[in-house]
């Protein structure tokens, strides 16, 4: 089945990107972003997109330890600030997203570090996130910094409550909504998540599955 | 004057059937048994002129003038029946023992042969052939004897009076050596010191290389472009890996139809790269024979995620060599000798993955276990720790530049102790440290997070030609047996440095060679943790300072030097590892002595006593120190006679830790420790006497005259070792 995908050209949200990590001293540099405390209200993203998906064909996710089963999500596409972004070796902050009663462990398919766009999928795990979504009550945040397949069922309890205490409310995201898309298999919602990345973040081609030959460029040149 | 037995140059004539076997000279006049007639055995019949015995050659009951005569007739004769096996290629030392002797050279560079009078019966002022053969191997020699002179011609040499400094000889016209030794990265050479001058390999006469291996290997460049062309597959798609990640880029030699079966390596990019950012490493490897791959590597999720796609593309290419680009590599790719290279997440990936065969929770299609001959982990991440990513007794390469500033080493993080993963190993295993180079140098177009004292960065280019070195000689040596190479592991840059290496490049190298390859272990500190006993049983005697056995561990958070934290510097074990050290300091000419239980007191048979030490980061006697350390090990066999050789002769002394700052006060970063390995033969230099085959106690000794007047080592595996 073909992805019904329509995806509208948004235009890119202007963000205040922090300076890059001082020196250690005036004997050394660094240009690698320093990672600001996450879960905070500063480094909440922006939702630009959101749509309902369901797959014909279960997956296991790659976020979460349990690998659970997943058959229906959302597809978003979030803005949100470099330095969070930015991917490195170390652990990142794990990309969350919850509404009534539940907590997900988001994937993501791009950084965005220099689009500051990152294309996700927010799979469904649970019977209470596969309950209508309530676009309004529906917050995404950047949680601890931790590796997502590490991430378990009381990881995302205790996330939920150090976003609580955060103060991070819903973000109102249903001007981003759009209608059901239906996939086969995981494949097929890799190609739609490919084409998001090429519109959103084209300098992250590749890592959208592009041949490299064909790619016009690939990563930060440095 | 007493009998020098020589130890270390041993008639080969029992396993050189074919040699010419002149008549022995006759050894009469040979009165001290040196193995050669000279001005010694004259003094010995001098003094015991006009008397009986010693020097009485026509038995007429009296020291006189005829039996000058009889003895000056076989004046610098060599009383040998066979020709010596003996080591004679050498980089040159300006202290003693003068000479360093090794293998492994880079065409164009010096070489130097050595000859130590102590230990080789040579003649002072006696002239001989220099012969440099194509190598041969020892039935080689058997069948031919004859002495070929690869440069074209033999070198006269005259022996000198004096020691070894007074006996090394340039080799002269190497240009002409060629260096082409095919898909291996050298070429090997034998060499011959024709005593007696006949051209032929006979009594007397000095070789090195009469076994199968070869005294010289004379190499190119290993971080130089290979001897062929390379093909490139920009992208093909791997059946079977998980979705998302099915891409990988494939390097081949563009003639591979007309070469025989070639080794594969896989290639694991890190968190934010791409599979397309290491075609430096790729066609480096393809030029000099491998066939590579580069993949997506799923690294978002974790360690887990991106060993599975290393796992996968591994099966896949293996699997699909009937089909990818054509089918040019099909047939070709040899699926039992495998090398893996992983960078950050995908350093630690290759060694989560080599962990789950081993663990038996994955079972590989179309390898095992035994094909994994290599595995390279660069700035590798440790998330998972030891009971997960172990490279276990795989062969296991280190490469780590000390300006990262993303997996950094920080001991307030110990997901960034990439040498984890090198102490975890249980195999034979290296590092190289490299200082100014950051976590993305390893890669064509990361993000600069270079953090390091300014002016010391040496970017991608000098990290990559670190890489492209090391990497290559790593595999060719795990992959293809090119012994050539195992040297580059561990000498110091000092003595051997690949020419695309910057000279102003420090590399910190570390090797540890298992107790299945020989190795005799005298403390490596992972049992009997008191301080005054060694783990192999042995007392240990001291008089340095503030010694500490613990887990070679940061408890602080921070490189401040604290007194309650004795091993500040060491991130090199997580709380659920093992690995210990010791840690001591000194001020005054000190020592630790270990004793050498009886029952492994021979090392005879060992070519190496070593050792891996470096200095301790920011205490005040580093810092007062400001620049390398020194010591010497000192070897006192059962009957009380010593030898002392300074880590010197190794070429280099011990460097203060890279100069950062950060992570609390001070400067330096962690502690570096390198293995010095020094070679028995050493201690033997100038006929000292030691007895290799009763070894009492091993002595590291500081201050005074030993090495540095102050300092802070960490140190670990005190062993012998073959070469």
């Amino acid at each position: 089945m073909s992805p019904r995908i329509a995806v509208l050209a948004l235009a890119c949200v202007t963000l205040t990107v922090p300076g890059f990590a001082d020196a250690a001293d005036d004997t050394s540099v660094s240009a690698l972003p320093a990672l600001p405390p996450t879960p905070s209200r500063a480094t909440v993203p922006t939702v630009v997109l959101l749509q309902r998906v369901e797959l014909n064909t279960p997956y296991e996710t790659d976020f979460r330890v349990e690998r659970s089963k997943v058959t229906s999500g959302w597809l978003m596409v979030i803005t949100g600030r470099a330095d969070i972004l930015a991917p490195r070796a170390l652990a990142q902050p794990l990309l969350l997203a919850g509404g009534d009663g539940w907590t997900e462990s988001v994937e993501w398919f791009n950084h965005g570090e220099s689009s500051l766009h990152r294309v996700c999928f927010i799979p469904q795990t649970t019977e209470a996130s596969k309950a209508p979504l309530a676009a309004a009550h529906l917050r995404v945040w950047f949680g601890s910094p931790m590796l997502p397949e590490q991430v378990d069922a009381k990881t995302l309890v205790q996330e939920s409550e150090k976003a609580d205490a955060a103060g991070i409310v819903a973000a109102n995201p249903a001007q981003a909504a759009r209608p059901l898309a239906e996939f086969a298999d995981r494949t097929a919602l890799i190609e739609a998540v490919n084409a998001l990345v090429k519109q959103y973040s084209p300098k992250e081609t590749q890592a959208a599955g592009d041949d490299p030959a064909a790619a016009p460029a690939s990563g930060v040149v440095r | 004057m007493p009998h020098r037995k020589v130890h270390v140059a041993v008639p080969v004539a029992s396993v050189l059937l074919g040699v010419v076997s002149a008549a022995a000279a006759d050894c009469t006049a040979d009165l001290n048994g040196d193995s050669v007639v000279d001005a010694l055995d004259l003094g010995a019949l001098l003094a015991n002129w006009g008397n009986s015995g010693t020097g009485d050659f026509d038995s007429d009951g009296v020291v006189a003038g005829n039996d000058v005569t009889i003895l000056l007739a076989s004046w610098l004769e060599i009383c040998q029946s066979e020709p010596v096996s003996t080591r004679l290629a050498c980089v040159p030392l300006a202290a003693a023992p003068y000479a360093s002797f090794v293998r492994t050279f880079i065409a164009g560079t010096a070489l130097t042969v050595a000859v130590d009078p102590a230990l080789t019966a040579v003649a002072a002022g006696a002239s001989a052939d220099l012969f440099v053969i194509a190598a041969r191997t020892q039935a080689e020699w058997a069948a031919t004897p004859a002495l070929t002179d690869a440069r074209g011609a033999s070198q006269a040499i005259t022996f000198a009076a004096g020691g070894v400094d007074a006996n090394r000889f340039t080799v002269s016209s190497t240009g002409s050596l060629s260096a082409d030794g095919g898909l291996w990265v050298g070429r090997g050479y034998d060499l011959v010191i024709d005593i007696d001058r006949n051209g032929v390999l006979s009594a007397g006469d000095l070789i090195d290389g009469a076994g199968n291996e070869s005294a010289v290997w004379w190499c190119r460049d290993p971080g130089a472009t290979g001897p062929l062309a390379v093909t490139t597959l920009s992208s093909y798609t791997a059946t079977g890996a998980t979705a998302g990640f099915t891409l990988s880029r494939l390097w081949y030699p563009t003639l591979i139809a007309s070469l025989g079966q070639r080794p594969l390596v896989v290639i694991s990019h890190g968190n934010g790269h791409l599979y397309s950012w290491y075609d430096y490493l790729g066609s480096h490897l393809a030029s000099w024979g491998f066939i590579v791959i580069s993949h997506q590597n799923n690294t978002v999720p974790g360690i887990e995620t991106a060993s599975t796609t290393t796992l996968q593309h591994t099966s896949a290419i293996i699997a699909q060599q009937t089909s990818v680009a054509g089918g040019a590599i099909n047939g070709k790719l040899d699926a039992t000798r495998i090398g893996w290279i992983g960078h950050s997440r995908g350093g630690e990936g290759i060694a989560r993955a080599l962990d789950r065969i081993y663990d038996a929770t994955y079972t590989p299609t179309g390898y095992s276990l035994a094909n994994l001959k290599f595995l390279c982990s660069i700035s590798p991440t440790d998330f998972l720790g030891p009971s997960s990513a172990h490279p276990h007794a795989a062969n296991h390469m280190l490469l780590w530049g000390a300006a990262d500033g993303d997996v950094s080493g920080t001991p307030s993080n110990t997901v960034t102790w990439s040498f984890d993963l090198a102490e975890r190993s249980i195999g034979y295993h290296n590092s190289v440290y490299v200082h100014g180079a950051d976590h993305n140098d390893f890669n064509c177009c990361g993000t600069n997070d270079f953090v390091g004292p300014a002016g010391t960065a040496i970017e991608n280019a000098g990290a990559q030609a670190v890489a492209k070195a090391f990497i290559l000689a790593g595999l060719k040596y795990h992959l293809e047996s090119e012994q050539a190479m195992e040297e580059f592991l561990w000498r110091p840059s000092a003595t051997l440095r690949p020419t695309v290496v910057a000279a102003t490049t420090t590399l910190v190298k570390e090797l540890f060679e298992p107790a299945a390859n020989g190795s005799v272990v005298i403390d490596n500190y992972q049992t009997q943790t008191a301080t005054t006993t060694s783990s192999s049983g042995g007392a240990v005697t001291s008089t340095v300072a503030s010694i500490s056995e613990a887990l070679a561990r940061d408890t602080d958070g921070v490189y401040t030097w604290s007194t309650g934290n004795a091993h500040n510097g060491s991130v090199r074990a997580q709380s659920t590892d093992t690995q210990r050290m010791v840690a001591f300091d000194w001020n005054a000419a000190q020592s630790m002595q270990w004793a050498v239980p009886a029952a492994l007191s021979d090392v005879s048979s060992k070519d190496f006593v070593e050792v891996r030490v470096g200095q301790g980061t920011r205490h005040p006697n580093t810092v007062t120190l400001n620049g390398g350390a020194t010591f010497s090990i000192v070897l006192r066999d059962t009957a009380g006679t010593e030898a002392r050789v300074s880590c010197l002769a190794q070429g280099e002394a011990i460097k203060r830790p890279y100069q950062r700052t950060g992570s609390g006060t001070g400067t330096g970063w962690q502690n570096e420790l390198r293995t010095v390995r020094l070679r028995l033969r050493d201690f033997q230099a100038g006929g000292t006497g030691i007895n290799l085959a009763s070894l009492a106690a091993v002595r590291l000794e500081v201050g005074g005259t030993s090495g540095s007047a102050t300092g802070r080592f960490v140190l670990d595996d005190l062993q012998f070792t073959k070469e």
